[in-house]
């Protein structure tokens, strides 16, 4: 046990003598008194609350992971390229340990880093929050400084296969199939057709939705409420088009109802009083689409509509972002010490860059992704086309997506970051993942003839 | 010296290959060699022979291409047995960010030393290589020898039962060699086994009961060191003085024998001569030396300094050894006879005998039981000295000097 710690603070040692830790603590302390000036959002001070917390956590995410990246990979392929592996090599240390020790200094240096940073961010948030009116304190605390949790709407899954099903033999009988698709494409073309339409409310028409799962004790709590928080598109195009819409939310005796014109193709939120949760734990939706000038509203299928209900505070939702971020670094070290087990200090480096850009980029190359595979493996089953797709399924199922973890945007916008997401975190990121990479790393290591120089 | 062999090299060769896998080097062909327990056993060569690379591949930093080497009866890779190891590599390797304790410490813990001992091993090895006034300053702040110093200190730390040196004398200066012959001759006394890699072939002919000489990755010869130097065509009587009477009537005796009489003094080759003789030998036996070869001999570079008839102070001092040495051999345990060398070798220092220094190795190896008080400065004669009081006298003129200069 000792020379796993021997090696854990050797690396720590090296660390705070190279000062790389204490340079990126005064960067990120130093930008947040800058940010208030600086940033400009709706004006309120809610809105700047909300940019500072997003800035900072992101510029804390980004600067530790340069460092993680960093010190990581300067200290191992260091130690290959400076020979001081030989001292170490010839004590009674196995070689996972060396590697494991590594990892340990890097997450003590982590978790302490993470500490300092988060602390001060939470100072800065309450030094803003204390310098509002009452009325910016409330709209604050409401909106910020909480974590809600939310539901989506009730999917009758049954009726929906019913409703692909009928569309799917209605269409082989009128002989309406495309020829040059494969019937997966097709049923999943028809499938999205369909899910639109449930989404769909034409002109005079309502829909409704039904939310479940909602904790009643809130009826009780005065001074929470609901929010309701969706988006629209309709048929009119013009820019910043405003839509009248006019919800009904609740049933009987208790119903909350509210008419406004909201800017399409954004997200809105409307502030329910509890009271309207019915004694199942059940919230009634209801929206009328009275625009003319609007034509037909939609609802997206993707970023639907949600209620969301107080859960938890602030603070516990952000020391799980805190924690989420830890394991992402914790990734990131993982994975720079596998490459430092075969590769030299600047192809180790872009190697993980790499992974990393891949990793914050993913939500962004799984929207658009699949289209490429849509476009090269048109209507051809060909071997080429099974082997792009079974490739880009793999890869995305390897690369992590740091999205997942990152939640700034949970945080700032008052949203409960799960115990899901936590679990996931810890068991897929961390210990499969991050194990995987390390168990490589050992065996790669082990075979490894560090007596041969490196440039 | 027990018959157990601690290292044991069989047919081992080693070849470097490029990045397509085409053979690029082979620095060591068919090498057997073994150690026994107990000797200071020499591996002689010239730049580039292969010596190195044994001992990587001793340590497990380099694998065999072909061959087999086991240490301590297991093979080279074993973790466990590295536990009874003591290394030093060629140049010191040590991390420049730590400063002289925080680095042997750092040794220490990778041998899960306890704490306490582990510190006690520190201060003792820092006192026995005179670092202990600036065991506080950076290694990077540190000179070529002192870090030399460093790194033969944390080749002890753990008490070793091999002891792998390579060239431990370099970058030393002459105090400082000697110092490192001293603590290998009293490392051996305690049983220990001692590798021993150097260029310095007085350092060598003064240390290695047994060496084995590389030439281009391949053994041009090994045996013991006496063997290797006596000479076969002549034969030696040693006596007491002779008066020059009895010397006349020996040297007529002789004469009426019809026995060429070559000299009167000491018959014993110079380890120097010997090496640069096999070194020509294996040269001319082998063409190719598969590209690890030796640097081109210049004539006469070497052969002037065989010639001249005024031999050097360094080469006096060297016979002077040699012969005290081989005194040391035949009476290992008369303590006035190894005090007596002692003298010799430090001529400029006062009486104090090597027995000390015998004594602090003794004290570095036994501290198990860790001595109360470290830092108190208090004399108790009854005590044992805990340092070679003649060597660090002599250092400590020189880092107390630095010390003055900090100040
Ligand atoms: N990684 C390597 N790739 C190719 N050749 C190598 C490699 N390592 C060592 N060699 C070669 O192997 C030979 C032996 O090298 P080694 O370092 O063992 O020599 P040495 O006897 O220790 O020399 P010196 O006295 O200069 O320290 C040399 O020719 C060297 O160039
Ligand atoms: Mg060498």
């Amino acid at each position: 046990m000792r020379d796993l710690t021997a090696i854990s603070h050797k690396i720590v040692q090296e660390a705070v003598r190279m000062r790389t830790p204490v340079v990126l603590l005064i960067f990120v302390i130093g930008m947040i008194p800058l940010m208030p000036f600086v940033l400009r959002d709706d004006g309120t001070l809610r809105g700047q609350l909300q940019l500072i917390l997003n800035y900072s956590v992101i510029l804390t995410v980004t600067l530790l992971s340069l460092q993680s990246i960093y010190l990581t990979i300067h200290s191992f392929t260091g130690e290959i390229k400076y020979k001081h592996f030989f001292l170490i090599d010839a004590k009674p240390v196995a070689r996972w340990k060396f590697l494991v020790g590594k990892f340990l200094g890097l997450a003590w240096i982590n978790l302490v880093s993470l500490t300092i940073l988060g602390t001060v961010i939470l100072v800065a948030l309450y030094l803003g929050y204390s310098q509002g009116s009452a009325s910016e304190k409330k709209q604050i605390r409401h909106e910020l400084l909480t974590s809600y949790r939310g539901v989506k709407p009730y999917f009758d899954e049954e009726r929906f296969q019913k409703l692909v099903e009928a569309e799917y033999k209605s269409m082989t009988e009128e002989n309406r199939l495309a020829q040059d698709k494969t019937v997966l494409q097709i049923r999943g073309e028809i499938r999205l057709r369909t899910r639109q339409q449930m989404n769909m409310v034409p002109l005079s028409f309502q829909r409704r939705w039904l939310f479940q799962g909602i904790p009643t004790y809130l009826r009780k709590m005065e001074s929470s409420y609901l929010k309701l928080r969706y988006k629209t598109y309709c048929s009119n195009m013009s820019y910043q088009f405003q839509c009248n819409e006019k919800w009904d939310i609740g049933s009987g005796g208790s119903v909350y109802s509210e008419s406004n014109a909201r800017t399409v193709n954004e997200f809105h939120e409307i502030i329910i009083p509890v009271s309207v949760i019915e004694d199942d734990g059940s919230v009634i939706v209801a929206f009328t689409n009275y625009d003319e000038a609007a034509g037909i509203v939609y609802f997206p299928v993707e970023d639907g509509m949600e209620v969301l209900y107080p859960q938890n505070n602030f603070l516990s939702n952000f020391l799980k972002a805190f924690f989420l971020l830890f394991l992402v670094l914790s990734f990131l070290v993982f994975l720079a010490l596998f490459a430092s087990t075969f590769l030299t200090f600047p192809i180790a480096i872009l190697f993980v860059m790499y992974f990393l850009v891949l990793g914050m980029l993913a939500d962004f190359l799984l929207e658009f992704a699949p289209l490429g595979a849509e476009i090269l493996t048109k209507n051809k089953d060909t071997l080429w086309s099974i082997f792009y797709q079974k490739t880009l399924s793999v890869a995305f199922g390897v690369f992590p997506n740091f999205s997942e973890y990152v939640l700034t945007g949970h945080l700032s916008n008052g949203r409960l970051i799960e115990w899901s997401s936590i679990a996931k975190g810890t068991f897929i990121l961390f210990l499969f993942k991050g194990g995987l990479l390390i168990l490589f790393g050992c065996f790669i290591f082990n075979r490894r003839e560090v007596g041969k120089p490196t440039l | 010296m027990s018959e157990y062999n601690v290292i044991e090299i069989h047919n081992l060769s080693k070849i470097f290959y490029d990045f397509w896998g085409r053979a690029k080097v082979r620095a060591l062909d068919d090498l057997s060699f073994h150690v026994k327990q107990g000797e200071i056993f020499g591996l002689l060569g010239p730049n580039g022979s292969g010596k190195s690379t044994t001992i990587k591949i001793l340590l497990g930093l380099l694998f065999p291409t072909f061959g087999k080497v086991s240490v301590f009866g297991s093979p080279a890779r074993n973790v466990s047995h590295k536990q009874k190891i003591g290394f030093l590599p060629e140049e010191s390797y040590l991390y420049p960010y730590q400063n002289a304790e925080e680095a042997l410490t750092f040794y220490g813990r990778l041998f899960n030393l306890p704490h306490k001992v582990c510190q006690q091993r520190v201060d003792n090895l820092l006192e026995m290589v005179g670092l202990t006034r600036v065991r506080k300053r950076l290694l990077k702040e540190y000179s070529k020898g002192m870090a030399r110093r460093i790194g033969i200190a944390q080749a002890l730390i753990n008490d070793p039962q091999l002891i792998i040196l390579d060239e431990p004398t370099s970058g030393l200066d002459p105090i400082g060699t000697r110092e490192i012959k001293d603590v290998i001759l009293q490392l051996k006394e305690h049983g220990k086994t001692v590798l021993l890699c150097s260029h310095l072939l007085a350092d060598v002919e003064d240390l290695c009961d047994r060496v084995t000489i590389l030439y281009g990755g391949k053994q041009a010869c090994e045996g013991q060191i006496g063997e290797l130097l006596s000479n076969q065509e002549v034969t030696q009587v040693v006596s007491e003085r002779l008066p020059s009477d009895k010397l006349e009537k020996l040297k007529d005796w002789f004469e009426k024998e019809n026995i060429a009489l070559h000299s009167v003094g000491n018959p014993t080759e110079r380890l120097e001569s010997f090496f640069l003789k096999t070194i020509e030998k294996a040269r001319n036996e082998q063409k190719d030396a598969h590209g690890a070869d030796a640097g081109r001999r210049v004539e006469g570079l070497f052969t002037d300094v065989e010639k001249t008839p005024e031999k050097d102070v360094g080469a006096k001092v060297l016979d002077s050894l040699v012969k005290k040495k081989e005194t040391r051999e035949s009476e290992e345990d008369n303590k006035e006879e190894s005090e007596e060398i002692k003298s010799a070798n430090q001529a400029d220092t006062s009486s104090k005998g090597s027995s000390e220094g015998t004594k602090v190795i003794a004290n570095l190896l036994k501290i198990e039981k860790p001595v109360p008080e470290v830092g108190k400065k208090e004399k108790d004669p009854s005590e044992p000295p805990k340092n070679n009081e003649v060597l660090s006298k002599l250092l400590k003129k020189n880092s107390g000097d630095e010390e003055e200069n900090e100040k």
